[in-house]
């Protein structure tokens, strides 16, 4: 496997890597309480909110960054990013897509992400975030008939403070942990979802996250309310430019179910994940969990992650009401330098709770790849029933693949169950497709989509080819 | 890190034993610079010490004279036994009796090459080699096959006691044995084993290793069991635990050498308040390496299983089979079990897996058992001793059988509290 081909293949530039040339409109480097009022004074706030962050910033002020995980980097200096950064607007900002400005545009159209007839086409409605201020936003009015409610989050707090002011911090408190304190304190924006009772969205909702301006740490805030027997499938998918400096992204992501309520997220995560020196690229240190509050509630999480130079995710499930039901099901796949360190929280607190868990991760080049998951059965969950398979394909000598299960059980109700394997991707596979006339790549293509297959099916169609692609691009040429 | 408890205190004015004066004080001063671990320590998040450090324990300052030696008789094999961690009695031993040699390990200079070498540097094994006084050290030179077991018998019958048993076994090439370790409780009052055995298995060597643990009702056990393996040498082990308040057993394995194969079986029973811990952690540092692991914990009453199973492969260590099996049977509501099948593997050509269940007694088993004419709490019995079978695979020795089985079988059908009754 040492042939110029498959060297091409394993060198595949990043495709999205550009930068968009517009004014930015940046604070300066550094974070102390006046930046946390200033961010919070440029968006118009209410009086909650600037209490909220202030108190978030000086909790985060006495907590030190984790280092348990199984992931390495320098150490980050939060005094030298720039913790706002907003496109520049005419006046208060765009009334329609004809006034936004141009160049924007036109970074999306590369992208391919379809705003306007294009939205219509695909049957998606976006809610695009440029750096941290979303500026264009569709597909309202026909939500807006069923009492759906979807905008950035800079929008929902001045329009529905109530509806803020009650969920918001509810599922990850600003005390959460470092990562969460920090974006709960300096969260630029974000998208904010409530599905009324008995409502069912008709369609997906979709927001594509960008990180453009140089140094601009990038903390995106996103609440999605499901009421009683609503239902919800939203879709989040990144790209973003080259750069050789490393960007920190620390996201937070809520997600309520009440009664009856069910809530599908899917994530296809492609950021630039550095060179294949391991020189730059996006770390992402998200929280994202989910809170199924009422009886029957129903959270799904879906993730395709394939960029960024270090991700650190955990989309969990707080299974509080009876007969509540959580899934997380993940593709993870880190090539070069990447490393990746994701996995699930599932607490079983309600009756009969279930869940399910299916990670697959994937570790090529110098690429490091970790499981690392918690089942926990309180005495409470009666009939709680966990089933967990997460398995891991090495594809280079040098590449790390590690599973890290934690299993608590204190109901004897309960059942539990656990599988993991670890192995390289098999030779007599390749071979065998290969005898059958295909060549390297694609027998490994097929060997690989069909050890993804079991997630892929629960994304989207439109995230369904685009992972599918993504995972191909990403792993030309990587097995030898 | 390090409190100033009285338990630290005391250890600070403490004067290590003459012999290895030199690496006790180093161990000691070590021990002192980390503290015992603390509950915030990943690998001793759901074990806690705090209580051990309320206490002032004392050293052992003799055989306690009204603890009768065992029943050596009733030992299948050569044996040895320590009381309050010093040597008292011994059954058909003698250095020339068998072909090797089962030594006491206090006066044996030859042990240099190996003592401490073997055992990582963890706090408690660090506490223990500053401090412990006797032990035993058998040795098997090259080519012998002892086939009687080796017995070793840790006795504790002092209230607040700390006591540091110390085994060390050196196999050489093509060595082979069975070694029992028994650490047994003869006291109701709180004491504290915090035991270290070293194993070294040179090229070719069998070791069968078998340790029992029946301590006292409040006692308190800690031990580190470290192994390091030569080039196709096999490592058996079983640990069964059964009785103490608190035990946790650390089981490091060192696959040094390319083909070797390790297996452990392990039963741990929970009941009463119980808090039982096992840790494995198997090193493939070496090429073509197996390794299995068959963990059974049943957890009942108040009681609390904790397994813990690392496998870390390394990347200079290519063609490994591994696999671990994890289940749990958790019998009443105020009990717990906690499971980390974990794998940590750097080279890609290797066969990993790991399982792990947790769950009740098979309802439908035992639907059958009663339809079948047995009453439910005999079909219960029958089908938690078949669970704790399920770990004994590695027992084909019939002697050794018969003289764990009513242990066992005992220990099992203790009554113990918040039992449901059906």
């Amino acid at each position: 496997m040492d042939n110029l081909e498959l060297q091409r293949h394993l060198d595949t530039e990043y495709r999205w890597g550009f930068v968009t040339d517009i004014e930015q409109d940046t604070l300066p480097m550094g974070l102390d309480e006046d930046v946390v009022r200033l961010i919070s004074a440029k968006k118009g706030e209410p009086a909650f909110m600037l209490d909220w962050r202030l108190k978030a910033y000086r909790h985060w002020l006495t907590m030190t960054e984790p280092t348990w995980s199984s992931v390495r980097y320098p150490a980050i200096d939060y005094q030298t990013l720039h913790y706002y950064s907003a496109p520049k607007t005419r006046d208060s900002g765009p009334k329609s897509l004809a006034e936004v400005d141009p160049e924007l545009l036109r970074t999306y159209e590369k992208l391919g992400i379809p705003l306007a007839e294009r939205g219509a086409l695909a049957g998606v409605a976006v809610d695009a975030v440029f750096d941290s201020v979303s500026v264009a936003t569709t597909f309202k009015d026909k939500l807006e008939q069923l009492g759906i409610l979807f905008c950035p989050f800079s929008e929902a707090v001045i329009k529905y403070p109530e509806l803020v002011q009650q969920y918001l911090g509810s599922v990850v408190p600003y005390t959460d942990n470092f990562f969460a304190s920090l974006n709960s304190a300096v969260f630029s924006d974000g998208s904010f979802v409530y599905v009324p009772k008995g409502v069912r969205c008709p369609m997906e909702l979709s927001t594509y996250f960008r990180i453009n301006a140089r140094n601009t740490g990038q903390f995106e805030r996103t609440l999605i309310i499901a009421d009683e027997g609503g239902y919800v499938s939203y879709l989040e998918g990144c790209t973003a430019p080259t750069r050789d400096e490393n960007q920190l992204h620390a996201a937070v992501v809520e997600l309520v179910a009440l009664q009856d309520a069910r809530i599908k997220y899917s994530t296809v995560q492609n950021w630039y994940p550095g060179d294949a020196e391991g020189r730059g690229g996006i770390y992402n240190f998200v929280t994202k969990r989910g809170d199924c509050r009422g009886e029957r509630a129903h959270i799904s999480w879906t993730q395709v992650e394939t960029g960024s130079a270090i991700t650190w995710k955990y989309p969990s499930c707080i299974l509080r009401g009876d007969h509540s039901v959580g899934e997380f099901y993940s593709v993870a796949l880190t090539n070069h330098h990447q490393q990746a360190d994701t996995g699930t929280k599932m607490i079983h607190i309600g009756r009969d709770t279930r869940s399910t868990i299916v990670s697959k991760g994937i570790a090529a080049g110098y690429g490091s790849n970790a499981y690392r998951g918690l089942v926990k059965v309180l005495a409470t969950a009666e009939g709680a029933r966990n089933h967990t398979q997460c398995d891991s394909l090495l594809m280079s000598p040098t590449s790390a693949a590690h599973t890290f299960p934690y299993i608590e059980v204190r109901n004897p109700g309960a059942i539990v169950e656990h599988e993991a394997t670890t192995s390289r991707i098999g030779e007599d596979q390749l071979f065998y497709l290969q005898s059958r006339g295909l060549d390297e790549e694609e027998a490994v293509n097929l060997i690989v989509n069909g050890f993804c297959k079991e997630v892929f099916k629960e994304l989207p169609m439109e995230f369904a080819v685009e992972a599918q692609k993504l995972l191909a691009v990403s792993l030309e040429g990587a097995v030898g | 890190m390090t409190a100033n408890t009285p338990f630290i205190e005391a250890l600070r004015r403490i004067e290590v034993p003459g012999w290895l004066a030199s690496e006790r004080g180093a161990a000691l001063d070590r021990f002192l610079a980390t503290g015992m671990p603390s509950a915030r320590l990943e690998d001793w998040k759901h074990t806690s010490l705090a209580a051990l450090e309320r206490r002032v324990w004392h050293s052992s300052t003799s055989v306690a004279g009204e603890a009768v030696c065992p029943d050596i008789a009733s030992y299948p094999g050569h044996a040895l036994v320590f009381q309050n961690g010093q040597l008292h009695c011994h059954g058909i031993y003698l250095a020339n009796q068998i072909a090797g040699t089962l030594l006491d390990l206090a006066n044996t200079q030859a042990v240099h090459q190996y003592l401490g070498q073997v055992a990582d540097d963890t706090a408690l094994a660090n506490l223990n080699l500053a401090l412990w006084q006797d032990g035993a050290h058998v040795y098997v030179p090259a080519g012998d096959h002892i086939t009687l077991p080796i017995f070793t018998l840790f006795g504790a019958a002092e209230a607040e006691a700390m006591l540091y048993p110390r085994t060390l076994a050196v196999l050489e090439h093509g060595a082979e044995a069975i070694l029992v370790e028994h650490f047994l409780g003869q006291t109701g009052q709180p004491y504290w084993q915090n035991a270290v055995t070293e194993i070294v298995l040179e090229d070719g060597a069998h070791l069968t290793h078998l340790k029992v643990i029946e301590e006292g009702a409040a006692a308190t056990h800690t031990s580190l069991t470290a192994v390091r393996l030569g080039r196709d040498s096999e490592y058996r082990a079983l640990h069964i635990g059964l009785d103490g308040a608190l035990a946790r057993h650390e089981i490091r394995v060192h696959m040094a050498g390319p083909g070797a194969t390790t297996r452990i079986d392990a039963f741990d029973l929970a009941d009463g308040h119980r808090h039982a811990d096992l840790h494995l952690r198997i090193n493939h540092r070496a090429p073509s390496g197996t390794s299995r692991v068959t963990y059974r914990g049943l957890a009942k009453g108040r009681g609390r299983a904790v397994f813990d199973g690392h496998v870390v492969v390394d990347r200079a260590a290519p063609k490994i089979d591994a696999r671990q099996s994890c289940r749990g049977l958790l019998l009443s509501p105020q009990a717990e079990i906690d499971a980390m099948p974990r794998l940590e593997i750097y080279a890609d050509d290797v066969k990993c897996g790991h399982g792990a269940s947790i769950g009740n007694l098979d309802r439908e088993a035992l639907f059958y058992l009663q339809s079948r004419g047995i009453d439910l709490a005999l079909a219960r019995q029958l089908l938690m001793q078949g669970f704790a079978n399920e770990a004994l695979g590695l027992l084909d020795h019939t002697h050794l059988r018969n003289w764990l089985m009513p242990r066992l079988i005992a220990a099992m059908a203790r009554r113990t509290l918040m039992e449901p009754t059906p």
